[in-house]
């Protein structure tokens, strides 16, 4: 048995142990507790063990192991040879695992009295991980042996090489967003296990305020996570988008929402008292979330309707995910249910105009979004519950094989959510806890929407200007101004707010940074989204440079291995240098034709810069093995070039190909034979752009009549045309080309020389048996023949913005967690706060007043009236 | 009921009703090749086998193109005859060339069917035949 898979039996037994001790403990035995604690380490250290070796097989090429074989090959450099360790299954969940131990050690470090309590519940995820890991082990190695899906005998052992890994993963982003997002996902747990704890104890206040740090941890790296991966597909994979409302995606997606509504909710809890049911409930509703979507992903029920979900898992596995989630969720809610009675609950404010308001629609509306992107993502399993027959409006929505939403379903449902989303984002720092003196707000409120009804002129002449070049967007619009000027109305709102914090008490201003990029984010997004245009081209070695409607002209510049030999090339089949250059020119924008001016060269100006568009080969030798031909496979990256205002992103839209000079003939024709060139097309939907033709050489064929020797499809049969060439200096030469039939079946072009020249031919396709047209390839002495790729342009207006947005929200986020950290660490007493009805008058923009009769000085730390000050520091 | 419920209670309302809205003509049913030329003009989801010869990317459409044959779900056979065209508007996607099969999300017009998503199905996920023949260096 190897040692990983000892490390996780160990793991097992431990986290078992550690949940049954630490339970035991919660009755105050010392002695209990270290035991406990020792189990935990025991634990932890078998987590490290676990990776450890994971991580040592997979870089070290061990390729005995299935696993290894199955997810790396030997040619894998860094750091992929490392981050293949989460590339498959069971690798997520050691990493999964990893994250959860290391983040658990924090936990148990800072939990304080808490600690007996809170380590059951978050260890007991480690038993589900550990049992899972025993039944679904990257540690057990290959079967050697005679049955088809065995590993010949006859082949070497160990394995000298591996199927690789999927060449969409070999990308540096493979080593960071995986372990980010999972951080993520592990620190969901903590508000879980706080929460249960907090159930189990009675104590409905400090809960909420040890929790917020990890609530913010978890926050943001899911965050940054989920983003992360929307940079990577936008930087590897050639449809110029970041976000598909892909089932995986969606399923980081809806816990991330959940945990922000927590996240809110505890900040009422905090500042106001109340929402205390809601938020244990929260607690449990973000974990199980993401329990629910990794169920999705991982259990094969999505890969019909999902590019990324993984394939089926083995039952056992899959048993013990459904069985995590019905376990942890019913002991949740059982115990919610038992103890809701004896919740405080606390009154917050009902007046509308109040920050209490606010944060109670802000909540619910994060839920529902949380819900309705889970709903639809589950529809493809949802949709084939027979009730909805019976049911008028939802009948269409029914069908037994399972519907998909489409993305028009979110965007439709993000964009009607996002509308009062932003309004609140935008007034929020307007608003007071309790009550707002409307007058005196009011008009400071002016100061933003003024800007940002700006913004939305500026919105308006942007869409013009766009549209007059001929482009008709998908949206309307009215709803593109609409909420853009909310995105800028809810940023400008809250950089009013946060650059008044930074100059006051900095720690606090956090979440309304976040919030800036939160509007910033919104902006971007709506108009990179409606306003980005795609063009495509040929794009020809040789030819007139292409003109974009976007202020650029394109041209074919050869490849980064020019002059290697093709050997060369050939050994090294990853190889970021293999790029095809593009120059770019810098043109006058006008919606123009791509002026075919060879002769004066005018129509390119001055050379912005040379793209370049990788072009890998593809080379995953399972594939190659089983699908037994040989034609290359490649795989493109964009070339993008990021300007303030926008992403001009160019990819390869299919196979690169060297077009030989042809000609196409039927019997008893002449023509002259042509070299590849493109001239300008306009379509009437996608407007100017350019075909490929074929331009006259001086050589020219004649087909003289087909032939047939032998019978049709018998192996040495061969058929095609006697053809004559014309040379430019007057000579006739006769030839054939022909196919012939090989033993394996199928047609083979041969490769006929010209006599006396230096020059071949070759039918290209196959014969048109009615016809007996002939398309025929020639490599001349003075013809070359001519790179060809077709090209995609996107022109992606504003798209920094998006980026710019999640950064400030990553910040901002860091900084509010740093922020509540030391507010738990100074112990601050809910109830004091609570009682005294008093809010915090720092954190408004100036002017909104809270109950008049309470008016603190801005700078004063909170003191209630009857309490002795400092306030008092409790532990716990 | 206090305030915040009934803020609560309404949110979920109106937003539930968005869902329903959002969710009529944005959902893609899954069927064959035979009956969603039945349904032209309907957002499905179809699933075919990639018949590689006929793959062609044509720039001035910016559209690639190839041909599909039905395959049943259940059995896993492929039906030559039964063949469809699919034009797809992006870029080949990544692990096209690679791919055995493909989900096919869009709609029918006229003899051909214009997909505004393919979903690619690598070739592990028809076999179950993991056989190593690999090439050992």
């Amino acid at each position: 048995m190897d040692i990983g898979k000892i490390c996780v039996i160990i793991g097992l037994i431990a986290s078992l142990l550690t949940v049954v001790l630490y339970a035991i403990a919660t009755r105050g035995s010392r002695s209990v507790l270290l035991a406990a604690r020792a189990a935990f380490g025991l634990t932890t250290l078998s987590v490290l063990g676990t990776a450890a070796r994971l991580m040592y097989i997979v870089s070290q090429h061990k390729f005995q192991f299935d696993y290894v074989f199955r997810y790396s090959s030997a040619d894998l450099g860094w750091p992929w040879n490392y981050a293949a360790t989460w590339a498959g299954q069971e690798g997520s969940f050691v990493l999964w695992a990893f994250w959860t131990a290391v983040i658990g050690v924090l936990v148990a470090w800072k939990a304080g009295k808490w600690e007996a309590r809170v380590m059951p519940f978050y260890v007991s995820t480690l038993c589900f991980l550990f049992g899972i890991l025993t039944w679904l082990s990257p540690f057990t190695q290959i079967v050697r042996g005679k049955g088809p899906s065995d590993y010949p005998l006859d082949l070497p052992w160990p394995p000298l090489n591996g199927t690789g890994l999927n060449p969409s993963l070999q990308n540096y982003w493979m080593a960071i967003h995986p372990p980010t997002i999972f951080f993520g996902f592990a620190a969901l747990a903590v508000p879980f296990a706080y929460g249960l704890a907090a159930l189990v104890k009675r104590d409905y206040e400090s809960w909420a305020q040890r929790v917020m740090p990890y609530v913010l941890m978890a926050v943001a790296t899911l965050g940054v996570g989920l983003f992360m991966g929307g940079y990577w597909a936008y930087e590897t994979q050639g449809w110029h988008g970041f976000w598909a409302w892909d089932p995986v995606e969606n399923a980081s997606l809806f816990p991330w929402l959940g945990c922000v509504g927590l996240l809110h909710g505890l900040v009422v809890q905090k500042s106001r008292g109340g929402m205390g049911r809601t938020n244990l409930f929260l607690s449990i509703v973000s974990w199980l979330l993401f329990l629910y979507g990794t169920f999705l992903t991982r259990s094969g029920v999505l890969s019909n309707f999902s590019v990324h979900a993984f394939s089926e898992l083995k039952s056992t596995p899959l048993y013990l995910i459904i069985g995590i989630i019905v376990v942890q969720g019913g002991i949740g809610f059982a115990l919610l249910a038992w103890r809701w009675k004896t919740i405080p609950g606390r009154p917050i404010s009902e007046k509308p105009l109040s920050r209490d308001t606010a944060m109670t629609l802000a909540v619910s509306i994060m839920m529902m979004t949380a819900a309705i992107v889970a709903i639809g993502t589950s529809w493809p399993l949802l949709s084939r519950w027979g009730i909805w027959k019976s049911i008028p409006i939802m009948k269409n929505l029914y069908s037994a094989n399972g519907l998909a939403a489409q993305p028009i379903f979110y965007n439709k449902v993000g964009s009607a959510l996002l509308i009062p989303t932003l309004l609140i984002l935008g007034s929020v720092p307007f608003l007071a806890w309790g009550k707002t003196n409307a007058e005196k707000s009011l008009w400071k409120v002016l100061v933003p929407w003024l800007s940002a009804i700006g913004v939305g002129a500026m919105v308006v002449w942007f869409a013009v200007s766009q549209e007059s070049t001929g482009f008709r967007p998908e949206t309307p619009r009215i709803l593109v101004v609409i909420v853009g000027m909310l995105g800028a109305f809810a940023a400008l709102a809250n950089i009013i707010l946060a650059v008044r914090l930074l100059r006051v008490k900095a720690v606090t201003m956090g979440g309304w940074l976040a919030h800036v990029g939160i509007g910033v984010m919104a902006l971007g997004i709506v108009m990179t989204n409606v306003y980005e245009q795609t063009k495509t081209y040929w794009l020809l070695e040789g030819a007139a440079p292409v003109k974009t409607p976007f202020g650029y002209s394109l041209e074919f510049a050869g490849w980064t291995h020019d002059g290697k030999s093709e050997e060369d090339i050939q050994k090294e089949w990853f190889e970021f240098s293999h790029s095809m250059k593009i120059n770019v020119a810098h043109t006058p924008s006008e919606s123009g034709v791509a002026h075919a001016d060879d002769q004066t060269g005018a129509a390119r100006g001055p050379l912005a810069y040379t793209a370049l568009t990788p072009v890998f080969r593809q080379h995953n030798l399972q594939m190659a093995a089983m699908q037994d031909d040989s034609k290359q496979k490649y795989m493109y990256w964009p070339s993008i070039h990021k300007e303030y205002n926008r992403d001009f992103y160019i990819t390869v839209a299919s196979d690169p190909e060297r077009i030989l000079p042809q000609a196409t003939l039927k019997e008893g024709e002449t023509r002259a034979i042509g070299s590849a060139d493109t001239a300008d097309t306009e379509d009437k939907e996608r407007g100017t752009t350019n075909s490929l033709v074929l331009k006259r050489t001086p050589y020219s064929v004649t087909y003289k009549r087909f032939y047939m020797h032998g019978g049709p499809g018998q192996p040495g049969t061969a058929m095609g045309g006697e053809m004559v060439l014309h040379v430019p200096d007057g000579r006739d030469i006769p030839f054939n080309a022909e196919l012939k039939f090989s033993p394996e079946g199928g047609l083979k072009p041969v490769v006929t020389d010209i006599p006396g020249m230096n020059a071949v031919a070759a039918i290209k396709g196959g014969i048109d048996p009615a016809t007996k047209e002939i398309v025929v390839n020639f490599v001349l002495p003075d013809v070359s023949p001519v790179w060809m790729a077709p090209i995609a342009v996107t022109n992606k207006p504003w798209i920094n913005l998006v980026w710019l947005g999640v950064i400030l929200m990553g910040l901002g986020t860091l900084c509010a967690m740093i922020r509540r950290t030391l507010e738990a660490r100074k112990g601050l007493l809910l109830a004091d706060k609570a009682s005294d009805g008093v809010t915090d008058n720092e954190e408004t923009a100036p002017t909104a007043n809270s109950d008049p009769g309470r008016q603190k000085p801005a700078a004063a730390p909170v003191k209630g009236p009857a309490k002795p000050a400092p306030t008092a520091r409790v532990k716990g | 009921m206090k305030a915040p419920h009934k803020i609560a209670l309404g949110v979920i309302v109106v937003s539930m009703l968005v869902m329903l809205f959002a969710f009529s003509g944005a959902v893609a049913h899954h069927m064959d090749i035979k009956e969603v030329r039945t349904r032209p003009n309907e957002i499905c989801q179809v699933p075919g086998q990639i018949i590689k010869d006929t793959v062609t990317y044509d720039a001035t459409k910016g559209e690639l193109r190839f041909d599909i044959a039905a395959i049943d779900p259940k059995t896993r056979k492929v039906d030559l005859n039964e063949r469809m065209t699919v034009a797809y508007g992006q870029p080949k996607p990544e692990n096209f060339d690679e791919a055995v099969g493909v989900e096919a999300i869009g709609k029918y017009k006229d003899g051909v069917f214009y997909a505004h998503n393919l979903l690619v199905k690598c070739p592990s996920k028809y076999s179950d035949d993991k056989s190593p023949k690999i090439a050992q260096k």
